[in-house]
């Protein structure tokens, strides 16, 4: 189970990095053994508003949908398209198959370390 | 001729040939002007030997991928020629098909170019002279052509329209397809899979552009898984020779880039179809070159109606339910099909199929909605039988649960889409579609499935999981 240092984590499996005034947004390798074999993902769109801790994308596995909840509120700066070509690199490598990038960023949920998400993981 | 005509059409397509017969149907008497084949566009040119080329080109890759069902025949070979034999012959059989039921029905055919004349009159120009039909009432339904773009290098030899392409006699090696909408998107199917390379332009953001957007992404990812290149917000520049092949030149978002292919399909558009229809001072009200008409299908001169791709759209169904329209309102009867209800259909595996409003559009027009989606990967039939991902999405008005759209990507979609369709023009709710037992096991299940989305929810869909 990777947990990638330098990134910042949340419990519900989200993580994320700054990128200038934008923050990046992905799931963890924990989150991506739970979906199981990822074959679509729906994403939001350029433009579209995001609330903190509410489904802002969903992840399509062969038979069960999964909601992931935005971690902060703002604004979709950016989608990954690579995803709508190849959902299945959120399996191969959740650490770089970012799924949004989002600008205007308030109301940031409890953030978690590398270090903390490792021992939240430990708990469940 | 001395008799006067209760109706005459100019054009013999589906639309025109339609309104022809219902017109006999019901007592009167018709004629019909069409200076080509009988069928149209649709039956020579269109619908029906695209179809044909898209069930060769499934026919291939099911077999191709048979081993998965037990069913082994590698070596499976695309004989181009025989393959035309059979897509011409499907369109042969099927005009004389229209041709027998002219005849079966009293419709006179008139074999020439039909044009208005300022009285209202029809003239015809035959083959050995022309002559003057005279009529009550006239139908102008000639159709559209395919619409070519203002770049620079469209004319060169192997730049083709739909209907060159059709003429083809040899499976391109490669084919770039300017147009990712319908049309576009149809032939790269049938083509890619036959064995030729395609790439598609489209200057739009996504594939079929009107749809419902998770249309364009399935449909995205299942064409590159198969090998189609995408190129979106790509706007076409222009087109060159270079040695045996075209290059398109085209700038793709904010970088310039080129593709090279065979040849090039221009499938952007289609525009109405007014040559030779009209006499000086006979011309009807146009807007773009499409004829005005208002709700009964009347154009600015009396007596004069027009329907189909002349009046704008490219939609034979369409065409043909506006034709009965007419037909039945001449023979004073009011018309049946509920015309404002237009199903869209496109023939690529899986099927897409739509009707009514899409999620996007209830929440430009500010109607608040819900919707409901099932993934057919829980349906038996389509795991039996091996589909790519497909989905089923119902959209209702929130307030009383009537259904005002769905969309459909999945098997025997264009099949399914009746159902719903029938359920919006009767202004029907969720729990009315409910009412209905769908057949076990069939993709119709499927409907049913996420009809139970409105309520606790589909049987055979796991439950939505929240992020943990």
């Amino acid at each position: 189970m990777e947990v990638r240092d330098g990134l910042k984590y949340l419990e519900t499996h989200q993580w994320m990095r700054e990128e200038g005034d934008q923050v990046v947004i992905g799931i963890t390798d924990y989150a991506q053994t739970q979906l199981r074999s990822v074959i679509f993902v729906n994403l939001p769109e350029v433009g579209d508003a995001i609330t903190a801790g509410k489904p802002f994308a969903d992840v399509e596995s062969v038979k069960v949908v999964s909601d992931v909840n935005a971690p902060v509120s703002g604004v979709v700066s950016a989608v990954n398209e690579v995803l709508m070509d190849e959902p299945e690199r959120l399996n191969e490598a959740p650490y770089e198959a970012w799924l949004i990038k989002a600008s205007q960023v308030t109301n940031t949920a409890k953030l978690l370390s590398a270090d903390e998400y490792r021992a939240y993981l430990e708990t469940l | 001729m001395k008799e006067i005509f209760d109706l005459i059409v100019i054009g013999g397509g589906p639309g025109g040939y339609t309104a022809a017969i219902a017109a006999a149907q019901r007592g009167l008497r018709a004629a019909v002007v069409e200076r080509r084949e009988l069928g149209g566009t649709c039956l020579n040119r269109g619908c029906i030997p695209t179809k044909a080329m898209l069930h060769a080109a499934k026919l291939l890759r099911d077999i191709r991928q048979g081993a998965r069902f037990g069913i082994c025949a590698p070596e499976a070979q695309v004989d181009f020629a025989k393959l035309l034999e059979y897509r011409n012959g499907t369109v042969r059989q099927l005009v004389e098909g229209v041709e027998q039921l002219l005849a079966a029905n009293g419709v006179v055919r008139m074999r020439g170019q039909g044009m208005l004349l300022p009285d209202g009159a029809v003239q015809v120009t035959e083959e050995d002279g022309v002559h003057v039909a005279q009529a009550k009432n006239v139908l102008l339904a000639t159709g559209s052509k395919p619409r070519m773009l203002p770049v620079p290098g469209m004319d060169l030899p192997g730049v083709l329209d739909s209907d060159g392409l059709f003429a083809l006699e040899a499976l391109p090696e490669s084919l770039t397809i300017i147009g990712g909408g319908a049309i576009g998107v149809e032939f790269a199917e049938a083509f890619s899979a036959l064995g030729c390379k395609v790439a598609i332009l489209e200057a739009q953001p996504r594939l079929l552009p009107g749809m419902d957007r998770e249309i364009s992404q399935n449909l995205r990812m299942i064409l590159k898984k198969r090998g189609v290149e995408l190129y979106l917000d790509a706007m076409l520049e222009q087109i060159s020779q270079e040695g045996e092949n075209l290059t398109c030149s085209f700038s793709e978002q904010d970088r310039r880039a080129r593709v090279s292919a065979q040849y090039v399909l221009c499938a952007v558009g289609r525009q109405s179809n007014t040559d030779g229809l009209f006499a000086s001072g006979a011309a009807c009200e146009m807007t773009r070159g499409f004829v005005n008409v208002d709700a009964e299908f009347r154009t600015s001169r009396p007596n004069v109606y027009a329907i189909g791709d002349l009046i704008g759209g490219a939609l034979a169904h369409n065409a043909s339910a506006q034709g009965m329209s007419v037909a039945m309102r001449l023979a004073g009867q009011t018309p049946s099909v509920d015309l404002d209800v237009v199903p869209h259909c496109v023939y690529t595996d899986p099927e897409i199929a739509s009707v009514g409003l899409s999620e996007g559009d209830a929440a430009a027009r500010g109607i608040p909605v819900r919707a409901e989606k099932f993934l057919m990967a829980s349906n038996g039939k389509t795991l039996i039988e091996g589909e790519e991902r497909g989905f089923i999405k119902i959209v209702a008005g929130a307030a009383d649960g009537r259904v005002l759209g769905a969309q459909l990507m999945c098997g025997r979609a264009t099949d399914m889409i009746g159902e719903l369709t029938v359920a919006i023009a009767n202004r029907m709710t969720v729990e009315q579609l409910l009412r209905g037992m769908r057949a076990h096991p069939s993709f119709n299940e499927g409907i049913g499935e996420v009809l139970e989305q409105f309520g606790c929810g589909a049987i055979h869909a796991m439950p939505r999981r929240g992020q943990k």
